[in-house]
């Protein structure tokens, strides 16, 4: 159950960027992963000088200037979704590549920071609390967008102008520097989530890859665009992932996939979508 | 809406003759690429199919590959002789892609990808976690198919094999396009709204278009077996399938020629890289990048100049 | 030939259509009136089914319709001309024509001369907007169709044009049974049997276009 939770809220902290970029601005980013893993490994880059804390600030930043970058040099001059889906396939190659180059194959981990080791009694059970951590960070960053996106002028502006661009514009709303405000959120919450994930699972190459199947699929099962959809949808695969290891190893692969399928058959929009859209 | 303009037939035509030359005057090694080249431009081709012409971008085809691909190897352990086998491994993958075409065709764009993704993904997981099919390890020991008066375990014999059957693919290919169905099939890509109206039901075509393409992507698979003689899940996995729409794009998307040209650019590129470089993956994200930027039309883009096509 | 009986469409608590019934006769030319946001453009889309009614039913020759989609409606006989054209971009008109005829060439040289196109060979995507028009016409004529359905043929392409293509409507068989939108009032009366006008969701006149004008007035207050 805990560990239900740990997981979701890790997958939560990687595909809440996610649905931010490809949900609430109709991006289709398979870079997202690879903005993970650069996370992660600024994380342990910063944190070998400056500590852990000083990673955990630091990542978000530099991934969510990293993302500012790319939309602005490249992203932004794209047209149409397939266009985005190869040209952020192309991202990875190269992250994946300058990763390799900058910090080799090898698998790097990063120490847990003394306030967080060791472990605590919840519910009876002896649990580490770096976990613990990692779930209330996710608590607390699914609660902020919500509100972010729900609740504040900036995110209505932004539902706005996702709707009707031309509208938006039309009223005011500077819908190119809202994008990149949106965009850079997003890469900044994947760089965030590699810090996080750093001390529980290595970091290597392979991680951009890995973590941006679970991070769209939770994206589209929880429909594109809704924060809320986001935090069942990472519930829903965190629960297949974890209690289908224990109780059918063999078939937790595919149920995973499986879900995403059923998803996309019966509601292509996701369990929760803010608004149909083809 | 297709067009086998003779500079495509020639600079296809030509490309091949290249190949099936190298193969004979090269080495050991050459005749390898051409055979590895010959599958990669088939699936190439199959995925051109449903992407460049029907919109329908696959993240699938990987794993129909490997379908056919076992198909063939668990029909030939099973005691059948080759060439019934690989009818075996070409019918299993077109029942695959039908199953897969009949349930995600209604999907377009991106959602359409994903689908194939999760499906392709699916087989994937399947594959790799059953015993029967050897888990990870695959399946060895695959016999290549006798051919009169030659000899297939000869790499000449094979790379020019593979090569005919690779031309055969692009005949097929271009068969389909111009038929009565491939036109229906681009119609539908091209205004789904009109079609309907004109009595053309968008969706079960798009279906065929996948079936079809997912024969010839098992065609690939079989011949992937019988050239490597061992199979594995890795020929499944999604990045297997982006890798192949990597060469699509880079060879250029909606023209067929680009299939092959791709795939014999890509493989090249991939030996020469790695004599000197284990990074080489860095050009190809860069190339890609380049040409979705320059508008997809790639390297037969370059070769047919600025005309539209 | 068509009827419609209490159907009712509705978007989110938005009502478009509303409680309508409506009865065409074989070779009958039907043309509909009425203000923007009458409901005519969803009307017709009920008709081709590319919409779904919440209410009622649409009965062709006495066969209920209402569940099939939109290309089995095409094949029993119903052709479809767009408010704004709906054509095949990346293809010739020939290629356009020969896609609708299902590459019957007889049928598409006839097709051709029936809609005065004439240099088939050229891109759909480089074509003036008159001519657009007229593939249009003749893509919903393919496959002879035993009712048609045009939403403003002629608009777009300015006055001249738009007689021209009207010219075109009329010299049609007179077999074919005719839906047609038509906003401008003089192109409308000269096709019409018959005009039914709608205003918000529902007819409020349906008769001779003779007896139409009177209600035009109150409709439009002209």
């Amino acid at each position: 159950m805990l560990n239900t939770l740990q997981q979701a809220a890790l997958l939560l902290l990687i595909s809440s960027g996610l649905s931010v970029s490809m949900g609430l601005m109709g991006f289709a980013n398979l870079a997202h992963g690879a903005l993970y893993m650069l996370g992660a490994y600024i994380g342990i880059a910063v944190a070998a000088k400056a500590g852990f804390w000083a990673a955990l600030l630091a990542a978000p930043l530099a991934v969510g200037l990293l993302g500012a970058a790319l939309y602005l040099g490249l992203l932004a001059r794209l047209r149409g979704p397939m266009q985005q889906v190869l040209a952020s396939f192309g991202l990875v190659f190269i992250a994946v590549e300058v990763v390799r180059i900058l910090w080799g194959d090898v698998a790097l981990t990063l120490d847990r920071p003394a306030l967080l080791s060791g472990s605590a009694a919840v519910l009876g059970v002896d649990y580490p609390i770096y976990r613990l951590f990692v779930i209330l960070l996710g608590l607390v960053v699914g609660a902020g967008l919500w509100m972010g996106v729900h609740r504040s002028t900036l995110g209505a502006m932004l539902r706005a102008s996702v709707e009707n661009r031309g509208m938006a514009r039309a009223i005011g709303i500077r819908t190119e520097a809202l994008f990149l405000a949106t965009f850079a959120l997003g890469a900044a919450l994947a760089g965030l989530g590699g810090a996080v994930a750093a001390p529980l699972y290595s970091a290597n190459p392979g991680m951009a890859i890995s973590a941006l199947i679970p991070a769209l699929i939770v994206t589209v099962i929880g429909g594109m665009g809704s924060i809320t959809g986001a935090i069942l949808g990472a519930l829903i695969v965190a629960g297949i992932e974890v209690f289908g290891a224990a109780l059918w190893p063999d078939a937790s692969a595919v149920l995973i996939y499986a879900a995403l399928a059923a998803t996309l058959i019966w509601r292509p929009q996701g369990l929760l979508a803010v608004k149909a859209r083809r | 809406m297709f067009r086998l303009t003779p500079i495509r037939a020639a600079i296809a035509a030509l490309v091949l003759a290249a190949l099936a030359g190298w193969a004979s005057f090269g080495g050991y090694l050459a005749r390898e690429m051409v055979a590895e080249i010959a599958v990669l431009a088939i699936l190439a081709l199959a995925l051109d199919l449903v992407a460049g012409f029907g919109g329908m971008v696959s993240l699938a085809h990987g794993a129909i590959m490997g379908v056919g691909a076992y198909g063939y190897a668990l029909a030939n352990q099973a005691g059948l002789p080759p060439w019934p086998a690989a009818l075996v491994g070409m019918a299993a993958a077109t029942l695959t892609g039908t199953a897969i075409g009949a349930v995600s065709a209604r999907l377009t764009g991106v959602f359409f990808l994903m689908a194939t993704l999760a499906f392709g993904q699916m087989i994937w997981a399947l594959t790799f976690r059953a015993d029967a099919l050897g888990g990870d390890n695959g399946l060895g020991g695959i016999a290549r198919p006798p051919l009169p008066f030659l000899d297939s375990g000869d790499p000449l014999v094979f790379a020019l094999y593979a090569l005919v059957l690779a031309a055969g693919c692009l005949a097929v290919c271009v068969a389909v396009l111009r038929s009565r169905f491939g036109q229906r099939f681009e119609a539908v890509h091209d205004n789904p709204d009109r079609a309907a109206a004109l009595g053309i039901a968008p969706e079960r075509i798009r279906a065929q278009g996948f079936a079809i393409s997912s024969m010839i992507a098992g065609a690939a698979g079989v011949l992937a077996a019988q050239h490597m003689q061992f199979v594995s899940p890795e020929l499944m996995v999604w990045t297997a399938s982006g890798e192949v729409l990597v060469v699509l794009i880079l060879g250029g998307i909606g023209s067929l020629s680009g299939a092959v040209i791709g795939a014999a650019g890509f493989v090249l590129l991939k030996y020469w890289a790695a004599d000197w470089t284990d990074h080489w993956h860095l050009a190809i994200g860069a190339l890609l990048i380049v040409v979705v930027l320059a508008g997809e039309r790639g390297l037969s883009g370059l070769l047919e100049g600025r005309r539209d096509a | 030939m068509l009827e419609l009986s209490g159907l009712s469409l509705g978007f989110g608590g938005i009502s478009v259509i509303r409680d309508l019934s409506l009865r065409v006769a074989p070779g009958e030319r039907l043309v509909i009136l009425g203000p923007n946001g009458a409901g005519k453009t969803s009307l017709l889309r009920l008709i081709a089914g590319e919409l779904r009614p919440q209410q009622g039913n649409i009965w062709l020759h006495r066969r209920d319709i209402t569940r099939d989609t939109v290309p089995s409606r095409a094949r029993a006989g119903i052709g479809r001309g767009f408010q704004q054209t709906s054509l095949f971009t990346g293809m010739t008109l020939r290629e356009n024509l020969s896609l609708a005829c299902d590459g019957d060439a007889a049928a598409m040289e006839q097709l051709a001369a029936r809609a005065g196109l004439t240099d088939l060979d050229r891109p759909v995507a480089k074509v003036d907007y008159g001519t657009a028009r007229r593939l249009d016409l003749a893509l919903a004529l393919a496959g002879n169709p035993r009712l048609l359905l045009l939403d403003e043929p002629a608009s777009g392409i300015g006055p001249g044009g738009a007689v021209d293509l009207h010219a075109l409507i009329a010299a049609l068989p007179r077999d074919l049974t005719l839906v047609v939108i038509e906003h401008d009032l003089d192109l409308a009366f000269a096709i019409a049997d018959r005009i039914a006008i709608m205003d918000r969701g529902r007819i409020v006149f349906d008769g001779a276009p003779e007896a139409a004008r009177p209600a035009l007035k109150a409709t439009y207050d002209v």
